[in-house]
């Protein structure tokens, strides 16, 4: 019993010691609540305004009533419809500097097929350098051929019975209907910076104490090494915490983005997340000796994985053998699903207990990790 | 005789490639002040880290029954420990109750005893007026006196301080001591501590030398004392024995100024941050080829008055001359040469980068730059090194280093702000002796700011400062002599028997304890007199002699004698 309280006293006064020190440092109080909603609305502003208003031209070899109809379908939000091209390689050339990000081909015989009750073939060149914003061009093209198709169909029907679709159509958006990306992009942005900003600064907290010499208190007292990194972690969950209750409810304000599920089947996730996090801060600022090495580590081996396989700048699904194994085993990917999941597929956190055990077994592995590398004494 | 409480055998520690501590056996008696000391990079912290617990190694070592090796965090809730540095155990942004409170916290003490302890401590630091300002507000020696607040609110039985009083002002530090003698006679706590102060080394019960990661002497300081005079002095025959490689010839003419022989005239110069008044009315005059000594404690003003010498800070009001022409003239700047207070020389890159740099900033000729170049690295001990990355020099070195770049240029006045800061004696005697060298042999007027008051001595006049003031200014002996004439002699006894220091004070003998041994005076004391004190309480002793003030001592009378 005297042990449990001492355990306690000792865990309580590393956190509120953390506390103080971060509520009366300036620097830390803003790195710790103003840069992350500083990043997460520039980051959530860039990606959404990205997709939408892209400039888009096209050719039309056919030059009839039906191509200038099918042209005038790409008149709308996603895309900002250019003047007409004559030549493919002029297409070309705006599309490689940036100039244009789409150009529709329409062939010669697009509207004699279509007449004659053939497939047509329309062509599409995409700006593939950034492939997540492809993709969404792609599926802006295929759900507004899709809309073309059923028109036509409809028409067709009137005079004799369809064969074939006019236009081939396979993609089929679920989820999000209105096809907005930011609806899935903004709350994705919450994952990446729930990953940056508590790994930073608790990697920080460390290298800190390193730097300044305030560890040897630690190396040279009686206070146990998990009760040490468990009272810096608290803090830093409590940040968190409030960080990720603004971010949410920055996504429904500023970008008026609905959540379809429940806010609470949201929080074991997030708690779970934010945990794992600090604890890849913990585990770097025990290999560091300084603060500028803990930071950077830290960014590099949080932020980059989180762009590239987590599915937020490539889908997992365009992964490819070992990148999508590293995308599944890092926690990112699944924080990201729970958000989808109840962001846009009103799933409960029943239907998200796997990916919410493999975080917690993930935690339990880092956190273990920690305490092992993290030395009370020098080499 | 008692076990030692902390017994290492065989204990050795490599870094890489160098090796700190070769097959040390050391024993520490409990209930004794044990001093490590030793120059630069012999090995203190290192060995006061492995007596932590804090730092692996190879060997064996035992704290009472308990293996340190094997079991480190067994021995952890019976030691304090501070590491070295200037405050650098505690959180800046917590007050100075805050910190005590942490420290009782993870140290498992209970509230009850915190409180009555901390408050005890408070007391007898003089803290206690402060305990709601951030430690980050507090003067150096505060720092280090909350520190040892901290070590010592467990109550532990050893405290391990390493090199608790560098960088502290004379009353600070001589504070510091009486807080750590009394505490120790209480509690019978065991104190460990690593300096590179001597006349703190004289204060212990005992005292290792290290050198090079070996102890070359161990036991009583006062034998050293007895058989080298003093222990400065002993520290040169133990260690060096002449073995100094660094040279303090000075290969070339410079030619001296004539005209006036005043180098700096200051008149009523004030300066104030904010509603702090850093300057308060200074007036001085140096004369040219003088080695003029600022001491005082920090926040005294010494590197305000410098820098505004330097012109780097715009005075108030008043003016300064330097070689007759107003400071603030930029014809004057190149007939300077100055070392900040932070090293002012360039960690990464080589001691010829570094060289270079300097000569290119002062425009100095290549012919003559070769030739002082050669100089520089010989006064600095450093032939065949030129390679090397400067951060990885002893911080000695690194000084005598520094010390050559700002003269290379051969200015009139070289101004040196704590040029020997956290230098151990043997590196410290060398850089005094390139000064003297400079002065004599280049005509330089050589300004020096330290709080070190052994080193007043080594200095032609000095100006004791205080709280912006210049309290009194004279040639060391001069000063001493003031002291002397308004307190009297000073004698030093060494009592075998506890004493109680109420039966000088009583009797208005001013009493100052020094290790086993206390410093007494007043005016017109005599031997006998004391003799028959010590008699008439009964106290053994072992002799009384006549002893030359310490430069401490008439630094505070001065301080007391302006507040008074």
């Amino acid at each position: 019993m005297i042990f449990l309280k001492e355990t306690l006293n000792r865990i309580s006064a590393v956190a509120i010691k953390e506390i103080k020190e971060i509520v009366r440092v300036r620097l830390f109080l803003m790195l710790a609540f103003i840069v992350p909603f500083i990043m997460f609305n520039v980051f959530s502003f860039g990606i959404s305004l990205d997709n939408e208003n892209m400039p888009f031209a096209y050719i039309d070899y056919d030059k009839s009533q039906l191509s200038a109809k099918l042209v005038e379908k790409f008149k709308n939000r996603y895309f900002d419809l250019k003047h007409e091209l004559t030549d493919l390689k002029n297409a070309e050339m705006l599309l490689s500097s940036g100039k244009l990000r789409a150009v529709m081909i329409i062939p010669s015989d697009f509207s004699k097929s279509i007449y004659r009750g053939n497939n047509a073939q329309v062509q599409f060149l995409i700006d593939g350098g950034y492939p997540f914003r492809a993709i969404t061009i792609r599926g802006y093209c295929e759900s507004i051929l899709s809309a073309f198709n059923t028109e036509m169909a409809i028409k067709k029907y009137k005079g004799k019975l369809l064969t074939t679709t006019p236009l081939r159509v396979e993609t089929r958006y679920l989820y999000n209907e209105s096809l907005k990306s930011s609806y899935a992009l903004v709350p994705s942005m919450i994952a990446v910076i729930l990953l940056m900003n508590p790994a930073v600064l608790t990697a920080l907290a460390i290298s800190r104490e390193k730097e300044m010499g305030t560890i040897y208190n630690i190396y040279s007292t009686p206070i146990k090494k998990w009760e040490f990194l468990t009272g810096k972690i608290i803090p830093y969950l409590i940040i968190s915490a409030i960080n990720f209750i603004l971010l949410v409810i920055t996504v429904r304000l500023l970008f008026h983005i609905p959540m379809k599920g429940n806010f609470i089947d949201l929080v074991p996730g997030a708690i779970v997340y934010v945990l794992i996090n600090v604890s890849i801060g913990l585990l770097v600022s025990s290999v560091t000796r300084t603060m500028v090495a803990a930071q950077i580590v830290t960014v590099i081996v949080t932020v980059i994985p989180a762009f590239l396989y987590s599915g937020l700048l490539v889908p997992v699904a365009n992964l490819e053998g070992g990148a999508k194994i590293i995308a599944r085993l890092y926690p990112t990917m699944h924080f990201m699903k729970i958000i989808h999941g109840v962001y846009l597929k009103k799933l409960n956190m029943v239907d998200l207990l796997p990916h919410l055990l493999f975080m917690i077994l993930y935690f339990a592995i880092l956190f273990t990790l920690g305490v092992t590398v993290f030395k009370k004494r020098e080499g | 005789m008692n076990d030692p409480l902390i017994s290492l055998k065989n204990v050795s520690k490599k870094y890489r490639k160098t090796q700190a501590l070769k097959n040390i056996d050391l024993d520490i008696m409990p209930s004794e002040i044990t001093g490590i000391i030793g120059p630069d990079g012999a090995g203190k912290s290192t060995l006061m880290k492995i007596c932590s617990g804090v730092l692996s190694f190879e060997g064996r070592a035992k704290f009472k029954n308990i293996d340190i090796k094997k079991q480190p965090e067994a021995i952890k809730k019976w030691l304090s420990f501070m590491p070295q540095g200037l405050g650098l155990n505690l959180y800046m942004d917590l007050s100075v109750e805050e910190n005590i409170d942490f420290f009782a916290a993870i140290k498992n003490v209970s509230v009850n005893r915190r409180n009555e302890l901390k408050e005890k401590l408070l007391t007898a630091t003089g803290l206690s007026p402060f305990r709601t300002r951030y430690a980050r507000n507090l003067s150096g020696g505060m720092k280090q006196k909350l520190g040892i607040c901290c070590s010592l609110i467990s109550n532990p039985e050893v405290v391990l301080l390493d090199e608790p009083s560098t960088g502290v002002d004379p009353l600070s530090r001589r504070q510091l001591w009486e807080i750590l003698n009394s505490f120790i006679t209480e509690t019978g706590t065991t104190l460990i501590l690593a300096t590179s102060y001597m006349d703190e080394a004289e204060r212990c019960y005992s005292v290792r030398f290290l050198h090079n990661g070996e102890i070359l002497f161990s036991g009583d300081p006062e034998k050293l004392v007895s058989e080298y005079n003093d222990l400065e002095n002993a520290f040169f025959n133990l260690l060096l024995k002449g073995e100094d490689t660094a040279s303090n010839e000075v290969p070339f003419e410079r030619s001296k100024i004539s005209s006036d022989n005043i180098a700096i005239e200051i008149q009523g110069v004030n300066k104030s941050f904010g509603s702090f008044k850093a300057l308060d009315n200074i007036n001085l005059t140096i004369n040219t080829g003088e080695i003029f000594g600022f001491l005082g404690p920090n926040g005294a003003g010494k590197t305000t008055l410098l820098k505004c010498i330097l012109s780097i800070l715009k005075s108030d009001s008043g003016t300064i001359k330097v070689l007759g022409i107003d400071s603030r003239e930029k014809e004057i700047k190149h007939r300077i040469g100055y070392m900040s207070q932070i090293f002012s020389l360039y960690g990464d890159l080589t001691v010829d980068e570094n060289l270079e740099l300097y000569s290119s900033l002062y425009r100095i000729d290549k012919d003559k730059f070769i030739v002082r170049k050669d100089w520089v690295v010989n006064v600095a001990g450093l032939k065949g090194k030129g390679d090397t990355i400067v951060s990885r020099l002893p911080l000695g070195i690194k000084q005598r280093l520094a010390l050559g770049c700002s003269a290379l240029h051969l200015p009139d006045v070289l101004i040196l702000d704590e040029p020997t800061s956290g230098v151990d004696p043997v590196a410290r005697k060398s850089f005094w002796q390139l000064i003297r060298s400079l002065s004599q042999k280049l005509g330089m007027t050589v300004l020096v700011t330290t709080h070190n008051l052994v080193e007043a001595d080594f200095c032609d006049r000095i100006a004791i400062m205080n709280e912006g003031k210049v309290i009194a200014t004279d040639t060391p002996k001069k000063l001493r002599e003031q002291f002397s004439e308004s307190s009297g002699e000073v004698y030093e006894i060494y009592p075998e028997t506890d004493l109680d220091k109420t039966v000088f004070i009583s009797k208005n003998i001013s009493i100052a304890p020094f290790g086993k041994r206390f410093h007494l005076w007043s005016k017109g004391l005599t031997e006998d007199q004391i003799q028959n004190i010590l008699s008439a309480s009964n106290i053994r002793n072992r002799y009384i002699k006549k002893i030359k003030p310490l430069m401490e001592d008439v630094f505070i009378y001065f301080i007391e004698k302006i507040s008074v």
